[in-house]
């Protein structure tokens, strides 16, 4: 009863949303067809292109070359990120002496190095891994080194006070109260390590997904390119979206086993 | 005994001691040091032998120093930085008044924020042949683009900031006779100043990246051009030198943006 | 309407509250609430928590609408705000971002007062409790009493004939929240204030009130009223006044028995 509930006010919140999803589709689908613009086709040959597409393995190819390039550069970056952050949040010294440098990749545009990365490393692989280290590495290290100093420290005092030693700690106190920083930094990693690797593709050029978007927009090929796209926004949105489950799952797992 | 008192040493480890690292002067030779390592081992991994090889710290310098005296690189910032700041200011004005509408607006967070939401996860650099088949290897092309790069953060940022007023402060306004545009400009807006500011911080980390994008791939103006001119002679050093010198000022810019941030912020603390 | 609430300051009668819980279930908030506050006079109302004390508070205010019965205050039936209320909160709700002397000014500010005239009233009225210094502070600055202090001065500056309190002293520590019951009284005799003031705090009904009411929960309605006679001006000296012991104890007996039932049903 209560989930039947849940699920029929979910869908009265999501009503506008989808209504207006219907609403673009069917103005797309229309000025595609009406206004005869080269760049504005019809939403149902995007479809068509899609399908198409996948059916010859033109996008399936690239999809799975792309997902293994994330998966090494995101690897790369939780590896040696958790390190640098957990060295952050345990010593003063690594603080201050790394720390600045993570803090200005954090949010500088890193995406700068790309041209540097791709004279270096050559129009391969290893350049869009590296952008996709580039983009997520900081953001891991942050997380890391916010989890390490979660702990509660009245909590630490206390299981101090009934003589926990080291381990203890760590496992009893610090692990649970830093999971859930440490599993955002992977979220946004992964999120931001996405982000890297199809900047990084785009920029390369003759790559992966990114490549697609851009020999399709060079030259006008405007299904295609829009179906590219699609499936880049899907490929996004259910990456995250699957971390952010993961995530979840492990989570209560992680706090079930120690309560 | 024993754990009473190991508890008393913990907590003076922790309080009352002063650590090395409390020093102004200690934390400064640390900070020196660790450049000082950085750039000597740049300096040793280095090699100037060819221009295509990994350039080392002083060559790059050198390179800098001669784009900067030859103008090249000042105009390419210049031009840049025209981009960001047309393509930045409108996406604040614009996310600023989505956000703050959607936090206030049902059926508008309804319809917006999940293509907000999705729009936050997705690389926008993919929508960048779009942009450019629609508008041209234009100025407006690379505006726009920049400010697609930042929307979503500020529109999402707003609107938290939005809802997260304190509902008691809008009470005590109704209570005294303030209707709804009152609320907004008397109380909603300025206790979310500084959510918004963070969202504009964020926002202004993304429109760097966007700014990046857009002359990299739009190809015909400022430092991207710069940079694909050096990129097409093969010489690593003016490549390195620019990209350095974008991600400087970025993070410049950022570190003012959290200065403005932490100052409109200071009632909050 | 009855004619002894013509000359009231402030009439409920047969007034009821549902709550929508969502999922198409409700909570009856208040139910046929009847009371009556004389002009001039003090009336406190207090209960278990979740009775609904404040819910009435707010419909007073004008910032909470009602399902049944009839709201007037000074013989006017009540649509929403007026400039003849002002509101004490629990949580001060003090704007962080405005000096002392804005948040006092606040309300004059909503009036349409212009800047000099309402800062001139506002700094009357900070003179008025003892925060003269403090104009220029910020809220943050200030301990809690000084905070609630700068709250009444706000009520005060709109100049309003009806002051409703809702639990002012319930965030301050046990000591300030002795003076700043006697700053109270002492301000309140000097006006013909008509107030109605929530707490949880027997002993702060008692001393402050000309009545007590108390409500049961569940739904919230009024079950008691206690006339206070003790004799103004009331001072420290009042609180071990023998009849101010035995008035807190009857209302200390009449909260018991709800208290121990969980705040449940109540044989009224």
């Amino acid at each position: 009863m209560i989930a039947g509930r849940r699920v029929r006010t979910g869908i009265r919140n999501a009503g506008p949303f989808l209504v207006s999803v219907g609403v673009l589709a069917i103005a797309w689908e229309t000025v595609g067809r009406t206004a005869d613009i080269l760049t504005i086709p019809p939403l149902s040959s995007v479809l068509a292109a899609f399908l198409d597409m996948w059916v010859r393995g033109i996008i399936t190819a690239p999809l799975l070359d792309s997902t293994l390039a994330l998966l090494t550069g995101l690897a790369i970056s939780l590896f040696v990120g958790t390190l640098v952050g957990v060295g952050i949040g345990l010593s003063r010294l690594v603080e201050l002496s790394i720390g600045p440098f993570v803090k200005a990749g954090l949010s500088a545009p890193m995406i700068a190095f790309v041209p540097v990365f791709m004279m270096l490393f050559g129009i391969g692989s290893t350049t869009r891994i590296a952008t996709v280290v580039a983009f997520s590495i900081f953001i891991v290290a942050t997380n890391a080194a916010t989890a390490v100093r979660a702990a509660d420290p009245r909590q630490l005092e206390m299981a101090r006070s009934f003589g926990a030693d080291r381990w203890q700690l760590f496992w009893q106190v610090r692990l649970p109260a830093g999971a859930s920083y440490f599993l955002a930094g992977t979220r946004f990693g992964v999120s931001r390590g996405i982000k890297g690797l199809i900047n990084g593709e785009v920029l390369i050029a003759v790559i992966g997904l990114g490549g697609l978007v851009k020999q399709y927009g060079t030259v006008f090929s405007m299904d295609q390119l829009y179906a590219v796209i699609i499936l880049i926004i899907l490929y996004a949105a259910i990456g995250v979206g699957l971390v952010t489950l993961i995530g979840r799952v492990v989570l209560r797992r992680s706090l079930e086993e120690v309560n | 005994m024993k754990v009473s008192f190991r508890t008393g040493g913990s907590r003076r480890a922790a309080g009352s001691s002063r650590h090395w690292s409390e020093l102004r002067s200690a934390r400064w030779g640390v900070r020196l040091a660790t450049l000082a390592v950085f750039l000597g081992a740049w300096q040793w991994a280095g090699d100037d032998s060819l221009a295509l090889l990994f350039p080392t710290f002083t060559r790059t310098l050198e390179t800098f120093i001669g784009l900067v005296a030859d103008g090249s690189l000042p105009l390419a910032l210049l031009i840049t930085n025209q981009t960001l700041v047309a393509g930045f200011g409108m996406a604040v004005i614009i996310g600023v008044t989505i956000g703050v509408l959607s936090a206030r607006v049902p059926i508008v967070d309804r319809v917006v924020s999940p293509y907000f939401n999705l729009l936050v996860a997705v690389p926008i650099i993919a929508l960048v042949p779009v942009v450019q088949a629609l508008m041209g290897l234009s100025f407006q092309a690379r505006m726009t683009i920049v400010a697609l790069f930042a929307l979503p953060y500020i529109v999402i940022n707003s609107a938290v900031a939005v809802r997260r007023v304190d509902p008691a402060l809008v009470e005590m306004a109704r209570s005294y006779g303030a209707g709804r545009l009152a609320v907004l400009r008397e109380v909603v807006l300025p206790a979310s100043v500084p959510g918004i500011m963070t969202g504009i911080r964020i926002g202004l980390g993304q429109a760097l990246i966007g700014m990046v994008v857009a002359e990299l791939t739009i190809v015909g103006a400022g430092v991207g051009s710069l940079i694909v001119e050096m990129q097409g002679r093969f010489r690593v050093a003016p490549v390195l030198a620019v990209a350095i010198t974008v991600v400087l000022q970025g993070v410049i810019l950022i570190t003012l943006a959290e200065w403005l941030e932490r100052r409109l912020s200071r009632w909050r603390s | 309407m009855s004619e002894n609430s013509d000359g009231a300051a402030i009439a409920l009668s047969g007034v009821s509250k549902v709550y929508e819980t969502g999922d198409d279930r409700t909570f009856r908030a208040l139910d046929g609430v009847e009371l009556s506050i004389r002009r001039g006079e003090f009336v406190s109302i207090i209960g278990p928590s979740g009775c609904g004390k404040t819910t009435i508070l707010k419909i007073v205010a004008g910032i909470l609408g009602w399902n049944d019965g009839d709201v007037q205050v000074l013989g006017r039936s009540v649509t929403g705000p007026g400039p003849e209320r002002a509101t004490v909160f629990q949580s001060f709700a003090l704007l962080p971002w405005l000096s002392v002397l804005d948040n006092v000014a606040f309300g004059l500010k909503l009036r349409g007062m212009a800047r000099d005239e309402r800062h001139r009233r506002a700094r009357r009225l900070l003179e008025s409790v003892n925060l003269a210094d403090f104009a220029a502070a910020y809220p943050r600055m200030l301990s809690g009493g000084m905070q609630q202090r700068v709250g009444l001065a706000r009520a005060l500056a709109v100049e309003p004939q009806v002051l409703l309190m809702d639990e002012p002293f319930s965030a301050i520590d046990a000591q300030t929240r002795l003076l700043l019951q006697t700053d109270l009284l002492d301000i309140w005799s000097r006006t013909d204030l008509s107030v109605l003031f929530i707490t949880h705090a027997m002993d702060e009904a008692v001393f402050l009130s000309d009545r007590v009411l108390i409500m049961g929960a569940r739904p919230g309605r009024v079950i008691d009223e206690i006339a206070i006679d003790l004799p103004r001006p009331r001072t420290e000296e009042t609180r071990r006044d023998p009849r101010f012991v035995e008035l807190t104890g009857y209302v200390w007996d009449r909260l018991r028995g709800m208290i121990s039932k969980d705040g449940g049903e109540v044989a009224a």
